[in-house]
């Protein structure tokens, strides 16, 4: 979708790029990071012109954008600042119908965008379409500026530092409504962040960069994996380790169970009705659930070896939908779990907590 | 303890500035003929006794709204101020009917001291209680129209003719509305061509900021030459250039008259009108700019959606400045012959007539309030919900 080829920039015979060849294909979340200086905001204004390079080429769609108008060309590319820039004399809907407005769609059908895209953010139309930019939140601001970029459906969308200004708080709550926003559309995405996490939650490939150069650019897993150089494995810290866990899932991760059959049943003396789950027969836990499926309890430090009589107590669960990890949870979260219980596994379970599977420690340290 | 924060000292000062001056000072000058010494009357001296308590009771009804705290007794301070304003100059005007009828022809009654001491103090505690109530804009605007609207209807309505000053104005009546014509059309000339082209120089600065250090020393060095002086100056030049074409003199212009004066006033007025262009379009936030070129605005564009109507208000404001501050320097054009109020100004100083005087003063301070009046009423209507 967007290609640049040695690619070039100088400040007064200082240069600023040097030599960047990078491809983002479409649909991808390409993450720009670096350290601050290091060209990637460069890097990201001359995809739409708005800094000239010195030398190279960059082809947006296939073609060099060196042929094309630059207020032509970035209409057809979404662009969002750290400052967002929304006008202050204009209100909300204004602001979002903007570009509509310049490519010449009627009144109508803008407007009609405009409210479509607002409902899109979570902001209710008939609340923020004829506020002014200084009443709005920080948060709903920039969300405001990204409808603003997304307003005439552009196929690729340019990012710099969007979410940078935000408090905490506010920016992982934008950054994961962007994510699945993003999901949802299937943009074109060149984001340019100084922050790990926000590239390594929202990067399909990550572009790091360092005094001009692109060092490596990767999927997020093999950039913390497999980091080509020193620099890389600085950038990325020492905990990056966890960050690589934050990037898979319990799913990814989990061993299957299945049911025992009711000879295997460690204690039939007790007769409890339902059925028990575990990894294999040997397994030190095994799970107890009802006869739909509900977890209910476990047994623990049980050999379940035919015939011998188990040592095995049972344990019920209070509040089984709360100890059982979800299947879409992060290894990160999984671990810490596993950690701060002391538990060598944990029971998967379905959203309507149905158990699914088991997420042992071993597995995820081995992972 | 909100109450006592609350309260205001310039309130309470004017208050007592304006009680000063209603009781001891004069509200009237009774004079013989129009030329002599007058003789003092103060508010206990009117002819009608209930009018002389009556003004003292609004003035003393006017302390809870000057003192108070709550929202209600300061809009009623509010009221009473504006009502107060016309009130005492119709007590004065009635009286002087009153003290006219017994006295000889040519007899006059000017206003006194304490009448313009009244008016200030009225204007102080009226522009506070604005500035103290919610959306003090509007209450400004609504009390400015409600005391121009009172004042008008009783100047025009004849309450007060035998006043001295409208005893003047009854002598030249077609006298005063040509100076006005006169005075409106060299402002407003002078103001038009100065914006002609101090827009365009204003946005040129903008754009090349090394022109700007050129450029605004030598309108700056303008401001500081006395506008007399500038008068003075451009008869010579003007002179010679319509003796060599003489094409001129039949559209009107001469070494004086008009075209002097409009062209310094038009050289006084570029000042405020390049600064603040150039300081309007430089205002804009550089956010804003980069996201109308990020969003595909061409050159255009982003000047006429996004640079634009967010300079306009300081620009309209340069305007303002110069618009205001040329009202008051036409009066001195009528020394050239330029006429205008100050014509009157000038003929009264030389027969030492003050209510001569006056009368081109008075409506000199009326058009630059009104004229700064409709210019805020403009820069309001841009900035609505805008910048905060």
């Amino acid at each position: 979708m967007i290609s640049l080829e040695n690619v070039h920039k100088e400040f007064a015979g200082q240069p600023a790029v040097r030599d960047v060849t990078l491809e983002v294909a479409r649909g991808e979340i390409c993450c720009l990071i670096g350290p601050s200086g290091c060209g990637k905001t460069t890097s990201l204004k001359m995809m739409n012109r708005m800094i000239e390079p010195s030398g190279g080429r960059i082809r947006v769609d296939g073609h060099d954008i060196r042929g094309m108008k630059p207020h032509l060309l970035r209409r057809k590319i979404g662009y969002v600042i750290q400052s967002i820039g929304l006008f202050p004399h204009m209100t909300v809907l204004e602001n979002i119908c903007i570009v509509p407005r310049l490519l010449k769609w009627s009144m109508d059908r803008a407007r009609r965008r405009g409210q479509e895209l607002l409902e899109l953010f979570d902001l209710q139309p008939d609340v923020f379409s004829d506020k002014y930019p200084h009443e709005l939140s920080g948060g709903q601001a920039q969300r405001i500026g990204v409808a603003r970029a997304l307003a005439a459906d552009p196929e690729i969308l340019l990012m710099d530092e969007p979410f940078g200004a935000l408090d905490p708080l506010t920016r992982s709550n934008l950054q994961v409504q962007f994510g699945s926003i993003q999901a949802e559309l299937g943009k074109t995405v060149i984001l340019v962040t100084h922050d790990v996490d926000e590239a390594v939650l929202l990067g399909s490939r990550i572009a790091l960069m360092d005094d001009g150069r692109l060092v490596q650019a990767d999927p997020p897993e093999r950039m913390l994996s497999s980091p080509r150089n020193d620099f890389v494995r600085r950038f990325f810290g020492t905990d990056r380790a966890l960050k690589r866990l934050s990037r898979l899932l319990v799913r990814d991760l989990m061993r299957h169970l299945t049911e025992l059959p009711d000879g295997g049943q460690p204690d039939q003396r007790h007769g409890k009705p339902g059925r028990r789950y575990a990894v294999e027969e040997h397994s030190e836990i095994v799970w107890q659930t009802d006869s739909s499926g509900l977890l209910q309890g476990y047994w623990g430090g049980c050999v379940l070896e035919p015939g011998q009589p188990s040592p095995s107590s049972y344990v019920p669960l209070d509040e089984p939908s709360a100890y059982g990890i979800s299947l879409s949870a992060d290894l990160r979260t999984a671990l810490t779990r596993l950690l701060e219980e002391r538990l060598p596994c944990l029971p998967v379970v379905q959203g309507d907590g149905c158990l699914n599977g088991e997420i042992r420690l071993k597995d995820i340290l081995r992972a | 303890m909100r109450a006592s924060t609350d309260i205001s000292k310039v309130r309470l000062l004017g208050w007592l500035l304006g009680l000063v001056a209603l009781c001891c000072f004069d509200l009237a000058l009774f004079r013989e003929n129009r030329l002599l010494a007058g003789q003092g009357l103060t508010v206990w001296q009117l002819p009608v006794p209930s009018v002389s308590l009556m003004l003292t009771a609004l003035w003393l009804a006017l302390l809870p709204g000057c003192l108070a705290s709550g929202r209600g007794p300061r809009i009623f301070g509010l009221v009473s101020a504006v009502i107060l304003l016309p009130g005492v100059l119709l007590a004065v005007g009635q009286s002087a009917g009153q003290i006219l009828q017994d006295a000889p022809p040519g007899a006059r009654v000017s206003l006194g001291a304490g009448f313009w001491v009244c008016c200030f103090s009225l204007l102080i505690i009226g522009s506070d209680l604005c500035r103290s109530l919610p959306r003090p804009w509007l209450w400004k605007q609504a009390t400015l129209a409600a005391a121009g609207g009172l004042l008008a209807w009783i100047l025009l309505g004849g309450a007060v003719d035998q006043l001295s000053l409208m005893i003047e104005l009854s002598q030249r009546r077609e006298r005063f509305v040509q100076e006005m014509v006169n005075h409106l059309g060299i402002t407003g000339l002078s103001v038009s061509a100065s914006a002609l082209v101090g827009l365009p120089l204003g946005f040129c600065l903008f754009r090349f900021p090394r022109l700007r250090q050129k450029v605004m020393p030598v309108l700056s060095s303008i401001q500081t030459i006395p506008s007399l002086a500038l008068f003075g100056l451009l008869i010579a030049p003007l002179a010679l250039l319509v003796t060599h074409m003489p094409f001129l003199e039949r559209l009107g212009i001469h070494g004086i008259g008009w075209a002097p004066a409009v062209i310094a006033l038009a050289l006084y007025a570029l000042l405020p009108i390049v600064h603040n262009t150039q300081a309007g379009f430089a205002s804009v936030g550089p956010a804003a700019i980069e996201a109308g070129q990020g969003i595909g605005m061409n050159r255009f564009q982003l000047l006429l959606f996004v640079q634009l109507p967010l300079a306009l208000p300081v620009i309209f404001n340069g305007l303002r400045i110069a618009s205001v501050q040329n009202i008051g320097n036409t009066a001195v054009a009528a020394l050239i012959g330029a006429g205008g109020f100050g014509a009157f100004i000038f003929q009264g100083m030389g027969q030492a007539a003050v209510d001569l005087i006056l009368l081109g003063a008075l409506p000199t301070i009326g058009i630059a309030v009104v004229a700064d009046w409709i210019w805020q009423i403009l820069i309001g209507c841009f900035q609505t919900g805008g910048r905060s």
